[in-house]
């Protein structure tokens, strides 16, 4: 447990001091920025679109923080063979995952904690500015979906563990993780178009459809975790349905990061 | 007594990524190192130092045979709280000071704090880096970060220590006290067991010398019953060495 | 000598690089000239392509409509805008409002140019029900379509439809339920007016409003009295087979015992379509 904690600090020490963090950040303050200016020039919806900006550049930089900070970290961690002075100490193959992961999901819930105090800001003084267009906005709503938005982006790092356990370079890593990012937020989206009944024109061939429906079950269904719209006109969003995405989130990423530690037990580090 | 470095009838062999060929890094090698005992493990570029030290550490598993320290197979994890390694030309967490790189090693070995303090401080005087201990690795010349890896290696006070070319990278200066180190320590009654291709680093400190060339090993005894023949340990390498090659081919 | 040169050197550079990016940008106006500006990807394609960021996609599509508006107002060209032009931003009005449907200002748009500038009253209209189904707390919406209905469309029975929902979610502003009722009787659906109004008192006297309810009491009875009036023309028509020329005709038949009178000050009287209208067009006349 000891060993697990002081790898993920230095984790993220590492993580928090490299250049990626700081870039990320003051384009962070840019954002915020930006969301001022674009929500004002909004007619009347300036709540709206100041939430919308605001949850989209979490998820934005979020997503940044993952593939090029996050998933980074630990491939190149074996790319460089950094793993090495992990490895020597009696950590296990299952322990550094897990160090790892946790180091690095701290990295990216602190980033984007202090990303959410600056965009919060933004939204205050909109708010000030704006009263009236302000009245059906909640901060908790705001709250649950950066949550949610947080939760999709430790499920997108998690696939990431995946791929590095078992690939040699960590450009292949990126690839397959990003890839596997647009198809876990567009998939359920694409069979939801597929299976609107079409009245006119070619019907969609089932074995599309049966795929693009596994794609769904295999990879993350990201959308489960974008509340962005209700959050940002202030609509209901039971906690049931917080609660069951947050638990299927917590459980695909439990099942990437096990699969991880499976494979990264037989791997060798020559 | 039973040796406490123990590789036996190992052969290991590596799948070529672009070829999908086999390449034979190792090929039944054995050898053994007694507990106090510093083992000098020689050998050409290429030979199968580092692949036989990798296997010493679990990083990479022998296709036959059986590796153990202490009795214990290499694969138990605990056993590597008795290990200290430093890996060839080490690469560490660059944006981390030594300072913090030595609490990790103490931190994950399950020492105390207090005693990662007092040791880390006793072994960055040592390797010469109090000055540079809050520095970013980054900013460190390669013999500092090679010292700095040396200081990891024994920051838990490892009873076995692996070493893989720890005087590569060094000036006069810091192979004299890579030396230094190694001489403490056998005085501690530590065995040691380091690789490398300079001959006269290992004449003055090893007792034991291992010569592997081509993944096989030649030669194996102590260094004082090499010397008794009067030849230099050069001589000695060269020969062995060639021996290999001309078999070889 | 070598000085000035090494002082020349990098200011005709820089001159040079200004020239290209001048001639570059001059050729790209070109190419987007030719190029059909126009186009408009379908809702389906973004809603993918925006990976779970529907909300800011909308936000972008809509301020391209309301950024190209804003450029049309210096353009000297009769019409300023064409034809096309108004078509692609309702389409693009549409997407942005298929990404997010909940969004006030694509609606609140196209009502106040789509509908008064370009009189695509239908087109708007369309996208407006759809706000009025889905922010359906919202009281504008659904008075804007019931206004054009009434306005613009004449289809005073969906004018009340949408003008009593837009009350009802205002929690009773005077001026949706008089127009609600007002559309009613244009439709030719007194007895819509009538309950509708009746239930407004019901419900403002529930919730202790007081303010209004006179007005609405007194529309009501000048509704009332009309509809007393239609009841007679009606039953006219059955006996005699044929519609009754004036009011003064139901009083000598005995169809109607007597002329109620309007609370407005005005007098009823029939159009020549047989409708029963008052002269006051329920609003106080000024004696
Ligand atoms: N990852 C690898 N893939 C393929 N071949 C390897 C790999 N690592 C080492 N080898 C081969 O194994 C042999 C021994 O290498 P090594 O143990 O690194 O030699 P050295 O004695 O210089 O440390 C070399 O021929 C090398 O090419
Ligand atoms: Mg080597």
């Amino acid at each position: 447990m000891k060993a697990l904690f002081s790898l993920a600090a230095i984790t993220f020490k590492e993580g928090i001091r490299s250049r990626t963090v700081y870039g990320i950040l003051i384009f962070a303050i840019f954002l915020m920025f930006l969301n001022v200016m674009i929500s004002g020039m909004m007619m009347q919806d300036v709540a709206k679109v100041a939430v919308d900006m605001a949850l989209s550049s979490l998820n934005f930089v979020g997503l940044l923080l993952v593939f090029f900070a996050g998933v980074n970290l630990f491939s190149k961690d074996i790319e460089r063979k950094t793993i090495y002075m992990v490895l020597a100490r009696p950590i296990s193959r299952s322990r550094y995952i897990l160090g790892k992961f946790a180091g690095i999901s701290a990295i990216i819930v602190f980033s984007l904690a202090i990303l959410a105090i600056f965009e919060s800001a933004s939204i205050v003084i909109m708010k000030n500015g704006y009263p009236a267009q302000f009245l059906r906005f909640s901060w908790s709503a705001l709250f649950f979906s950066f949550l949610l938005t947080l939760i999709s982006l430790i499920v997108v790092l998690s696939t990431g563990f995946l791929f590095a356990s078992f690939s040699s370079t960590s450009f292949i890593t990126l690839v397959l993780s990003i890839v596997t990012y647009l198809i876990g937020s567009s998939a359920n989206e694409v069979k939801a178009l597929l299976e609107v009944p079409h009245d006119i024109g070619e019907r969609t061939s089932p074995l599309l459809l049966y795929c693009v429906k596994a794609a769904c079950y295999i990879f993350p269904n990201l959308s489960l975790f974008d509340i962005k719209t209700e959050a940002a006109h202030g609509l209901f969003v039971p906690l049931s349905y917080i609660l069951s995405s947050i638990f299927y989130g917590i459980l695909y990423s439990f099942v990437m990061l096990s699969l991880s530690c499976i494979i990264f037990k037989r791997r060798e580090f020559p | 007594m039973d040796p406490i470095i123990r590789v036996h009838d190992v052969s290991k062999s590596f799948r070529d990524n672009l070829s999908a060929r086999k390449v034979k890094a190792l090929e039944s090698i054995s050898l053994s190192a007694e507990k106090g005992e510093v083992y000098g493990f020689l050998g050409p570029n290429g030979a199968g130092k580092s692949t036989t030290i990798k296997l010493l550490l679990n990083l990479i598993r022998p296709d036959s045979g059986s590796v153990t320290i202490a009795g214990r197979s290499v694969e138990e994890r605990e056993l590597r709280r008795i290990v200290g390694f430093l890996p060839e030309n080490p690469y560490f967490y660059e944006h981390l000071t030594a300072e913090e790189l030595l609490w990790f090693g103490g931190q994950a070995s399950g020492m105390k704090g207090s005693e990662i303090k007092e040791r880390s401080m006793m072994l960055l005087e040592k390797t010469d880096l109090l000055d540079a201990r809050k520095r970013a690795i980054r900013t460190y010349s390669k013999g500092m970060v090679q010292r700095a890896g040396l200081a990891l290696a024994l920051v838990h006070d490892p009873e076995v220590i692996i070493l893989d070319e720890p005087m590569s990278g060094l000036d006069p200066f810091g192979r004299r006290m890579v030396s230094n180190l190694i001489i403490d320590m056998k005085k501690a009654g530590k065995t040691v067991f380091f690789s490398s291709h300079i001959l006269g680093d290992i004449e003055k400190i090893c007792d034991k010398v291992g010569i592997i060339a081509e993944g096989r090993l030649c030669l194996e005894d102590s260094l004082t019953n090499l010397l008794n023949y009067g030849a230099t340990l050069e001589d000695i390498f060269f020969a062995e060495v060639e021996k290999i090659s001309v078999k070889g081919n | 000598m070598k000085r000035l040169l090494q002082l020349i050197c990098p200011l005709l550079l820089v001159l040079i690089l200004l020239l290209a990016h001048n001639l570059a940008t001059q050729m790209q106006k070109q190419l987007r000239k030719t190029s059909d500006i126009l186009y408009t990807p379908p809702a389906d394609f973004l809603k993918i392509s925006s990976l779970g960021n529907k909300g800011l996609f909308s936000d972008y599509l809509f301020l391209k409509v309301y950024t190209f508006y804003g450029g049309t107002l210096n353009r000297n060209s009769k019409p300023r805008i064409r034809n096309e032009e108004w078509e692609w931003m309702i389409n693009v009005l549409h997407n942005a409002t298929e990404l997010d449907p909940f969004f006030l200002d694509p609606y609140y748009f196209a009502n106040a140019f789509l509908v008064w500038e370009a009189g695509m009253v239908k087109e708007s209209n369309l996208l407006l029900e759809k706000g009025s189904r889905k922010r359906e707390w919202d009281q504008l919406l659904p008075f804007y379509v019931g206004f054009n209905c009434y306005y613009f469309l004449n289809d005073g029975l969906k004018a009340f439809r949408f003008l009593s929902e837009a009350s009802r979610r205002s929690g009773g502003n005077q001026l949706y339920e008089s127009l609600a009722a007002r559309a009613a009787y244009n439709a030719d659906k007194t007895e819509f007016a009538i309950s509708y109004l009746e239930d407004r008192i019901r419900d403002a006297e529930l919730h202790g409003r007081k303010a209004g309810v006179a007005d609405i009491a007194k529309r009501l009875e000048s509704m009332k009295a009309m509809r007393e009036i239609e009841l007679a023309a009606e039953s006219y028509r059955k006996v005699f087979g044929r519609r009754p020329a004036d009011i003064a005709e139901l009083l000598e038949k005995k169809m109607l015992g007597s002329m109620p009178s309007d609370p407005y000050g005005g007098f009823f009287y029939m159009d020549s379509n047989g409708r029963v209208r008052t002269t006051s067009d329920m609003r106080s006349v000024k004696k």
